[in-house]
């Protein structure tokens, strides 16, 4: 049995080694770490003044939810790989649910002036567009291969 | 009794995307990623045990031959 991190097939992915395997489970661990600060910890671990009213309003579980979803999603799509055609199509909704995510703590970040999340943020939403433009390659590419196999 | 059932729902809700993420290892291990490689590695196998079939055919022919002799 070999257990393998590393997936094979998608150009984009073989390209980048485990980069976006590893991103992807540090996200993970990122959000693991903050649903248990939010479901233990006795103080809101949001401040207002630092993420913005706006996202503040939802829960801090919703968002630690949102991110483990996110990743786990893409990571599926990176395990299952060229194993089922489709897989892009994971990865890419994942990469999206990303820049949602990422894009609405830049935007409420904006809102009260808390410029180190917005760069953080940004930077983070940033590398999924990238992931989301990688990904929709990837499925353009399935696209154009139906029917030749 | 409340409170443990509360926590357990809490423990679901990143407990089902890893439990998700370690059944897809799971079952994708080794991972043949379906590429365009992989599928001609796949063909090339079929055909070769497809070969190697014919190949044994022929030396079970050959030896029936033989063997009246």
């Amino acid at each position: 049995m070999s257990w393998q991190l590393k997936p094979r097939a998608s150009r984009n992915l073989q390209r980048h080694g485990n980069g976006q395997v590893t991103h992807q489970w540090v996200l993970m661990v990122m959000a693991l770490a903050f649903w248990a600060a939010a479901v233990f910890m006795p103080g809101p671990v949001m401040p207002p003044e630092l993420y913005g009213y706006w996202v503040t309003s939802f829960a801090a579980e919703f968002w630690a939810a949102s991110i483990m979803f996110a990743s786990a999603i893409y990571l599926i799509g990176c395990y299952i790989n060229g194993a089922w055609r489709w897989s892009p199509a994971l990865r890419l909704f994942g990469a999206s649910w990303h820049v949602f995510t990422m894009g609405a703590f830049a935007y409420g970040a904006t809102t009260v002036d808390g410029w180190a999340m917005v760069m953080i943020s940004s930077a983070f939403c940033g590398l999924h567009v990238w992931f989301v433009g990688l990904n929709l390659s990837d499925l353009i590419g399935a696209i154009l291969r139906w029917g030749r196999k | 009794m409340e409170a443990i059932i509360e926590l357990l729902l809490k423990a679901g809700v990143p407990a089902a995307p890893l439990a998700a993420i370690a059944f897809v290892m799971w079952r994708f291990r080794g991972g043949d990623m379906g590429s365009s490689e992989s599928d001609a590695i796949r063909v090339e196998l079929a055909t070769l045990t497809r070969d190697h079939s014919e190949t044994r055919e022929r030396l079970a022919r050959i030896e029936g031959l033989l063997s009246k002799k």
